[in-house]
């Protein structure tokens, strides 16, 4: 679907924006690996994450440990693989629910306006007025504890970013003649905002989204590291830091590790989401000087006719 | 005009840009003589290089996209060659431009009085009241009284048209010798514009300041230009006294522009003369006339070799193979 | 003028506008942006309005269209009154009336092709899907396009092209109505030539009657069948396009003429320049608009608004002069 947005636009020949800088790579194949190995955590996996083996308790890195064992003797490396699964899975969650609510809230505040406009922003300003954190607390403190709780608290709190951010785009959009165009055509208000505001918007919103991403695994970590998230023995990557913490002395990879990922997926969503706006963006673009684009030319037919 | 002393000669002027899809060949060839005094037009349509020629004289294009070739002699000078320093001393004190929208280029936070001060203040090293005198007699000058009130006022308290008079106040301030007007009055009501024109006008003779006035719209250059260059993808095909241009428009793009124009004198309900096709598009430099396409009067001459300039009577010239021959 | 043929009748349409004020204690002011104004086309007629920015020329061709609602005032389309209509009957209704814009870049989603573009107003509009690509291929010969169009994106044409795939879409529909606000004004002169020649053909082969918005005297002279002059929301001056133009007799449409720049010398003309500035439209006085800015201005003028008069011929003016 990225690629589908993003071919999209500059499907023109001879574009000189580039998006395959080496940050762009070097953060992408980060991320993927992540990713890889955590959906298939069960393949990479050498051990049960969450058997203990009291024996091994506190265990340096060893072969058949390859990164150590937790205070229970869990296998650390395995842990981290199904912690990823946990973060991930949770963070997805909240940027699925931000998207499903924010999107459409966004889309009627901008294109709509009114009173509904009012209200929703209003909303959004007190949800805004709260550090994220602790809104997710009362929402724990309620509802009680667990991944998804935590997930849906976060959602909510992710939403009234999004939303403000579609209504500005969309506002933007609508004063375009081509609105006033498809109202003239008879357009239904849903069609227009589905079929053509958002279209025009994605781009934006979805830099925000990945920028997002990178935001719900630290909160969600950040939960769980306070033991407000997952519940035992659910391996998660703020949880074993939190864990890890105790035995920082004894073993510190116990924690070093579950946050030395933390700190790479997010980087990572972050350098891969400014390259992205960055390659969206055409006034960013860098352009060749004329030796380069000369050779550039030459490098480009030499080929050609040692083809012909 | 080519026998009179010019202010300003540019003798086969390109200019190429790099762009996000190639090399853009924006200008290539162009010739122009300004004289002293003069209103000189040059009109065309969109992307035929009639701002590119203004931005090349003001040296604005960014020199990292851009290369340019040919001289632009002022004065004698010749400005491609200058260094970017010297040509900063020129901006604003010899050669000044006003531009389409005067929003745009006047500084919001800043009174109007001020920044035509600022113009006395930077070219004309005048102290602080001086600088003010100067930018209070410019104000009346250009028809914005009383001065002493407009001085205080900021750019969003005026209307478009006033904005736009504020520009040509900054522009003449330091009496420049050439004016360059892009467009100036393409995004002003037609009453409005009349005004404008007719300042113009009236400044260039007082001053005998010299205008380069860009435009899309021959009536204008009827109005007020004594000469005009026509452009066409980025060369000047036809040059001449307006009259003589316009009376007996000598290449078949400057006919058949003229024909185009809905004017009152044509009845009404009538078909318009039109171009057909459009212009190409400027990724190649080419090496015939860049008009045969869409030219009736195209022959195989036309397809293979750039047409040079053929002389007619009183200055009046046009790169056409069908002219004499 | 065949009376029982118009297409569309506006009568007394006034639209205003609330400004809200600053202070507190002060009621808000309003802006009139079309005070009364009475108009009726007929079909594969033509007619013009003229004015300058701010005039409410764009505003009336939207409350014709009923994109916008009016103040005050009915409008009658076809013999059936669609002042109060909304929701499923006026989206019923846009299919009959069509607007084209003055921008023709913005006038297509820039992230959708031509030929998506065409297809989905097809598809709103229940057009079978067998018929659609047929008339699709009409309508873009006729006005000019080639087919391979249908493919690009709005940036891979040009603004010319994008006029003439913007009628055709407005076509699309076979709208009785269709307002053109500044269709040729975003265009060179060259092009603006070829979409004045198709929407003269355009107006016979298609019955269509039009509200051809411009601020150019010139254009609307040559399209259009009769031409009304607006100043600050009002008609000052109405007349069949022949006529008009042979005894202008409102001071403004005389400045407005004198002030088009123009490539004949031998028309040897009066120069008006007028002074100053267009008023704003807020809180406008008693008298003539135009009395400020008028050489003719009277004291009568300050105190008493014109109504239009008929001088014979169909001519209508607004002025204590006539």
């Amino acid at each position: 679907m990225l690629k589908a947005i993003i071919g999209q636009k500059t499907s023109k020949k001879n574009s000189y924006g580039k998006l395959l800088t080496p940050s762009f790579a070097i953060s992408l194949v980060i991320f993927i690996a992540i990713v890889v190995l955590s959906a298939f955590a069960p393949v990479f996996a050498t051990h049960d994450p969450n058997k203990n083996e009291l024996q091994s308790s506190l265990a340096g890195p060893s072969k058949s440990h390859w990164l150590g064992c937790d205070v229970n003797g869990r296998d650390l490396y395995s842990r981290v693989l199904y912690g990823g699964r946990t973060a991930l899975m949770g963070a997805l969650g909240v940027v699925g629910l931000s998207i499903v609510l924010g999107i459409p809230l966004g889309l009627v505040c901008g294109y709509v306006g009114g009173l509904a406009d009012t209200l929703i922003m209003r909303l959004c300003d007190v949800i805004l007025a709260f550090p994220t954190l602790l809104l997710a607390f009362l929402f724990v403190a309620t509802f009680g504890r667990g991944i998804t709780i935590s997930v849906v608290a976060l959602g909510i709190v992710y939403v009234p970013m999004l939303t403000r951010l579609t209504r500005s785009l969309a506002i933007v959009e609508k004063n375009k003649t081509y609105v006033s165009a498809a109202i003239s055509l008879g357009y239904s208000p849903l069609r227009i905002m589905y079929r053509h505001i958002l279209p025009n918007c994605i781009s934006t919103i979805l830099v925000q989204l990945t920028l997002d991403l990178g935001y719900a695994i630290l909160d969600l970590s950040s939960l769980s590291f306070l033991g407000l998230g997952v519940i035992e023995p659910t391996a998660d990557w703020g949880a074993m830091l939190g864990q890890g913490r105790l035995y920082l002395l004894v073993n510190p990879y116990l924690s070093t590790v579950p946050g030395a990922v933390i700190v790479l997926s997010v980087v990572s969503l972050n350098i891969f989401s400014d390259c992205l706006r960055q390659y969206l963006d055409h006034t960013q673009v860098q352009l060749p000087s004329f030796e380069e684009y000369a050779s550039r030319l030459e490098k480009q037919q030499k080929p050609q006719e040692s083809g012909a | 005009m080519i026998d009179m002393e010019n202010l300003l000669e540019i003798n086969g002027l390109t200019v190429e840009l790099m762009t996000e899809r190639g090399i853009v060949y924006a200008l290539s060839g162009v010739d122009l003589n300004v004289a002293h005094g003069q209103i000189h037009g040059v009109v065309g349509e969109s992307g035929c290089g009639k701002s590119m020629t203004a931005k090349s004289i003001m040296r604005l294009h960014n020199p990292k996209r851009s290369r340019m070739g040919g001289t632009i002699l002022f004065e004698g000078e010749d400005i491609a060659a200058m260094e970017i320093k010297e040509v900063e001393r020129l901006r604003g004190k010899d050669i000044s431009m006003i531009f389409q929208d005067p929003a745009m280029s006047l500084n919001p936070l800043m009174s109007v009085g001020n920044q035509i001060a600022e113009m006395a203040r930077v070219h004309l090293k005048s102290s602080k009241a001086e600088a003010r005198q100067i930018a209070l007699g410019m104000l009346e000058k250009v028809g914005l009284s009383p001065a002493i009130n407009r001085y205080r006022q900021y750019p969003f308290e005026l209307s478009g048209g006033m904005q736009q008079r504020v520009m040509i106040a900054i522009a003449i301030a330091c009496s420049p010798k050439l004016l360059i007007a892009d467009e100036p009055t393409t995004a002003l009501d037609a009453t409005i514009q009349a005004q404008i024109l007719e300042l113009i006008q009236s400044l260039s003779d007082e001053m005998g300041m010299s205008v380069l006035f860009i435009t899309h719209n021959f009536g204008i250059v009827a109005e007020i230009c004594s000469a005009v260059s026509v452009m066409y993808q980025g060369r000047v095909v036809e040059t001449g006294y307006t009259r003589s241009v316009l009376d007996n428009p000598a290449h078949p793009y400057t006919a058949a522009l003229i024909a185009s124009i809905p004017t009152m004198a044509l009845e009404s309900q009538k078909r318009l003369g039109s171009i057909p096709g459009r212009p190409d598009t400027l990724y190649e430099n080419l090496s015939y006339c860049p008009f045969c396409a869409r030219c009736p009067q195209a022959f195989g001459q036309c397809r293979n070799e750039r047409p040079g300039y053929q002389y007619l009577e009183d200055g009046h010239r046009a790169a056409c193979f069908g002219i004499g021959g | 003028m065949n009376l029982s043929g118009s297409v569309i009748e506006g009568t007394n349409l006034q639209k205003r506008y609330h400004i809200p004020s600053r202070k507190l204690a002060e009621k808000g002011k309003e802006l009139v942006a079309v005070d009364s104004v009475t108009i009726k086309i007929g079909r594969s007629r033509i007619f013009g309005v003229v004015g300058e920015s701010g005039c409410g020329k764009t505003t009336l061709g939207r409350l014709l269209t009923k994109m916008e609602p009016t103040s005050d005032g009915t409008i009658v389309f076809n013999g059936r009154d669609i002042t109060r209509l909304s929701g499923k009957d006026l989206i019923a209704l846009r299919s009959q009336m069509q607007m084209v814009f003055q921008n023709p870049y913005g006038s297509f989603n820039p992230k959708q092709r031509i030929g998506s573009a065409l297809a989905e107003v097809a598809k709103v509009h229940k057009i079978p899907k067998e018929i659609a690509p047929d008339k699709i291929a009409a309508l873009l010969s006729e006005v000019g396009m080639p087919i391979d169009a249908l493919g690009r994106v709005p940036s891979e044409l040009s603004g010319g092209q994008l006029q003439r795939l913007a009628i055709a879409r407005s076509l699309l529909l076979g709208p009785e109505f269709i307002v053109a606000d500044e269709p040729v004004s975003a265009l060179d002169v060259s092009v603006q030539a070829q979409i004045l020649n198709l929407i003269m053909d355009l107006r016979e082969s298609h019955a269509i009657a039009m509200l051809f918005i411009s601020h150019e005297m010139p254009v609307v002279k040559a399209v259009c069948d009769e031409v009304a002059v607006m100043y600050l929301g009002s008609f000052v001056e109405k007349a069949p396009t022949q006529e008009l133009f042979a005894n202008i007799a409102h001071p403004y449409t005389q400045a407005l003429m004198s002030a088009v720049p123009s490539i004949d010398s031998d028309i040897a003309k009066e120069r008006i320049i007028l002074e100053g500035d267009i008023p704003s439209a807020i809180g406008l006085g008693p008298g003539c608009p135009f009395a400020p800015r008028c050489r003719h201005g009277m004291e009568r003028c300050r105190l008493e608004k014109p109504q239009l008069r008929d001088m014979g011929a169909g001519h209508l003016v607004a002025c204590h002069l006539h």
